[in-house]
């Protein structure tokens, strides 16, 4: 499955199989028949472990995981406790540690002996989605009157956005876990999202997959337009497989009661790369907008001197989009991949800061269409980074352009 | 504040029963299509066209179209040399008219004018007597008229008697249909999800077909198929030969035949040796009518794979385990009606090769049948 | 629960979406097998 943080490789269920059928089946039953919420809550939380246990289900990856959830917990209980002294700048030095933690435990190659999962490898299967949820909690837990480790466990495991979110914030979850949403008339709406989910996944996107650039074994083999043909139809190919997944799930959620959030709105409709990154996985960017970005700048426009405020901004601007690409994966071609974005995302920032918007009048079609292209062939180029070795890319790119480059 | 433990907000209870009707009339809708479906596909033949069978599902949905039937059966089994595709491979384009099967589905029909014939084509690629043996264990409780197979002495060379080789599909080892027809694979994982495939294949026709559907559209799975249109599009766009591999192709080929008849081994520890003798027990205690031919080796090519004199004392060792015993045991040995232009390669034949061969086991095979009526 | 004729007109869509996704779906992932064959 292509969507998914690179590091992660999926063996297990798949939303194609009878486990995850049986399960939502049985939770969806559950949760229109029982209003009894700490009944409820503790049935949909044993198919959340249910499912997860159908991955890696080794003591350690138990263990940590037992251990993340309890701690993070706590934490959250000790800020409601605190509340103002547990200040911004306390907060985000616990956002640190669990990003630090969620690097460490998800490549126990990193940093070689100094990571301790070097010595104990570990498996959670989405993590990278989980330490996003503790972050929701940490920050909204002032918010929840009375906070339930049982509430907070479903929260952060629960199953149909356990592999790949959409990722919910806490406050809305818990008010969705004591006041469900059941539409009969969005019944039929749902089954169809589902259906055509599962058309997008699996009979589009994982057959057409081989024609997207991360399929070539041999990439620097390949022919000049062939690696455009595969540069080009990756970025759709993974839309088609990660809106496919979350029409699965945001369906299936809402048979459930769960109105998710969206994950993508039109993105190929983009005309800018900052409207791009505010289209695709949306779930993940305003998270890292609401719990990084903001909170830094407050502290920025507090503290620091105004004439190099903008400045600092835009650093933190391009550092949370370096953040971004490394949360997919900790490699030079995720830190690339960020670097690049980050760098356009500032240098447009800059653009409308000195050039100014420019009440032009209304753009017209071809120039949108152009626009559009541009977005996608320049999100499609800079995918190519994700491949594994940066010896590759000099070849592909050389390739690409026409050039012929000898090792 | 103390929390209410009940849910507030609307009810689920109107949702789920929405959910359970709509379920419900889908489930109808789909057993009307599956019904109609049923009668189109069994109506059309199309379960009948020679595909590759990669998929324990492709097999039994063959299968099960074999069994419903009328009239007379014949069950071709065994190697490349019976799926008979190596025709296509070489430019045939009309293959599957010219397998051996095909041939002998003719052959039969007009000796046996005005009664169904039905002569169905179960050979894989590569199979070996461990496959072989899955096979017949799997067709037996059809009780075709007859049972055609192949044999190699290649299939007993020692390359295959390792771990790892010893079968060339571990799920037909897996897959079990028993004497009604009930199609189930028996795996030590996989547990619910296994029983509930077997269930659908089963009662989905729909379910059941895709495989097969699959097989003959894709030739695999659609996965593969633009696979191989992708590789065949950058190949085009590199602009390589593609000549050249063909050639390279058959040379590589011969090499390794060579070196597999080098290691031919009919002893008793040899563990296709004893898939054969268990095939054979089989075959006798179901008293099922078999006759087992020999692939003959392209007369030119040979001498290069083997000895003449090693040859015939295999084939007289061979002759000897088989112990054919007509009319319910007929063992055909290596012909020699071929020419050499009749192969494709050492071992696969082309459509005149294919006609010769059938005109040898057209008149046994019919021998076969007659006995066994006048039992 | 009734359901009208629009309804049936969905369950219709729905089915035939079914089977194009257990028809055609990668076989890699073939639909409701816990394990490829």
């Amino acid at each position: 499955m292509l969507f998914q943080s690179a590091a992660a490789s999926v063996g297990g269920l798949s939303l194609n199989s009878f486990e995850f059928l049986l399960i939502s089946a049985a939770a969806i039953i559950i949760s229109c028949v029982v209003s009894h919420q700490p009944v409820r809550n503790c049935a949909l939380l044993l198919l959340s472990l249910a499912f997860f246990a159908g991955f890696a289900f080794d003591p350690a990856s138990i263990a940590v995981l037992g251990c993340f959830l309890a701690v993070s917990y706590w934490i959250g209980l000790l800020r409601k406790q605190y509340g103002a002294r547990f200040t911004m700048e306390l907060q985000l030095v616990v956002i640190a540690g669990l990003w630090i933690f969620l690097f460490l435990a998800r490549d126990p190659k990193l940093l070689g002996g100094a990571n301790p999962f070097h010595y104990l490898p570990i498996h959670i299967i989405g993590i990278s989605y989980m330490v996003f949820r503790s972050i929701s909690y940490l920050m909204e837990v002032e918010f929840i009157g009375k906070p339930s480790f049982l509430r907070f466990c479903l929260y952060v495991m629960f199953f149909p956005a356990l592999l790949a979110g959409p990722i919910e914030r806490y406050r809305t979850f818990e008010g969705q876990l004591a006041s469900p949403v059941f539409d009969s008339k969005a019944v039929m709406p749902a089954l169809h999202r589902i259906a055509n989910g599962m058309i997008k996944k699996f009979v589009l996107a994982d057959n057409l997959a081989v024609f997207g650039i991360f399929s070539f074994d041999n990439a620097a083999e390949m022919s000049g337009p062939m690696l455009w043909v595969g540069a080009l139809s990756q970025l759709g190919l993974i839309y088609l497989d990660f809106s496919g997944y979350c029409d699965i799930v945001i369906g299936t959620a809402s048979l459930m009661g769960f109105r998710l959030v969206e994950n993508f709105n039109r993105p190929f409709d983009s005309t800018t790369i900052q409207e791009f990154w505010n289209r695709w996985h949306i779930s993940l960017s305003t998270l890292v907008r609401d719990y990084i970005f903001t909170p830094i700048n407050i502290i920025v426009i507090k503290k620091a001197p105004r004439r190099i405020q903008f400045a600092l901004i835009s650093l933190v601007y391009f550092g949370s989009m370096i953040l971004i690409g490394l949360w997919h994966g900790v490699t030079w071609g995720f830190l690339a991949f960020g670097t690049i974005h980050g760098g356009a995302l500032v240098a447009s920032q800059l653009h409308r800061k000195y050039v100014g918007v420019g009440a032009k009048g209304p753009v017209s079609w071809p120039v949108i269409y152009l626009r559009r292209i541009l977005v996608y062939a320049f999100v499609s180029t800079t995918l190519i980074l994700w491949l594994k070795s940066y010896s590759e890319w000099g070849a592909i790119y050389g390739k690409m352009l026409g050039l012929q480059l000898w090792h | 504040m103390k929390e209410p433990s009940e849910t507030t907000g609307s009810r689920g209870v109107a949702a789920i029963s929405r959910l359970g009707a709509i379920v419900a009339a889908t489930i109808v809708l789909l057993i009307l299509f599956d019904v109609l479906l049923r009668v189109v596909v069994a109506g059309s033949g199309i379960l009948q066209t020679m595909v590759d069978i990669q998929a324990p599902a492709t097999l039994y949905a063959k299968l099960e179209d074999f069994r419903n039937a009328k009239g007379l059966k014949v069950a071709v089994l065994g190697d490349s040399l019976v799926f008979g595709r190596a025709m296509r491979d070489k430019g045939d384009s009309g293959w599957r008219a010219h397998t051996l099967s095909s041939q002998l589905q003719g052959w039969l029909a007009e000796k046996h004018p005005g009664q169904p014939v039905s002569v169905a084509n179960f050979g894989m690629n590569g199979t070996l007597p461990t496959d072989l043996e899955n096979l017949i264990r799997i067709v037996l409780p059809v009780r075709p008229d007859v049972i055609v197979f192949d044999l190699s002495l290649r299939s007993f060379s020692r390359d295959f008697d390792r771990d790892g080789d010893i079968r060339t599909r571990d799920w037909l080892n897996e897959l079990n249909v028993s004497a009604d027809g009930t199609y189930s694979i028996v795996k030590d994982r996989g547990g619910l999800a296994n029983w509930l495939h077997g269930q659908l294949v089963n009662y989905w026709f729909l379910y059941r077909f895709r495989d097969f559907l699959q097989s003959l559209l894709f030739d695999g799975s659609p996965f593969t198929f633009l696979a191989s249109a992708r590789n065949a599009a950058d190949s085009w766009l590199r602009g390589s030969a593609k000549d050249a591999g063909d050639d390279l192709g058959d040379v590589v080929l011969l090499m390794r035949a060579r070196s597999r008849y080098e290691k031919i081994d009919l002893a008793p520890d040899n563990p296709q040796r004893q898939a054969l003798d268990r095939i054979l027990n089989r075959l006798s205690e179901a008293k099922q009518p078999a006759l087992i031919f020999y692939a003959t080796e392209n007369p030119k090519v040979l001498p290069e794979l083997l000895p003449r004199q090693t040859f015939d004392q295999l084939q007289a060792q061979l002759a000897q385990i088989i112990s054919p015993q007509p009319p319910s045991r007929v063992f055909v040995g290596p012909l020699a009606i071929y020419g050499a232009t009749d192969f494709l390669d050492h071992v696969h034949l082309d459509r005149v090769g294919y006609r010769r061969l059938s005109e040898q086991l057209g008149p046994r095979i019919d021998e076969m049948i007659s006995q066994r009526v006048m039992r | 629960m009734a359901l009208s004729r629009k309804d049936i007109i969905q369950i219709l869509w729905l089915v035939a979406k079914i089977a194009v996704i257990v028809l055609l779906s990668n076989t890699g992932h073939a639909l409701f097998v816990y394990q490829n064959f």
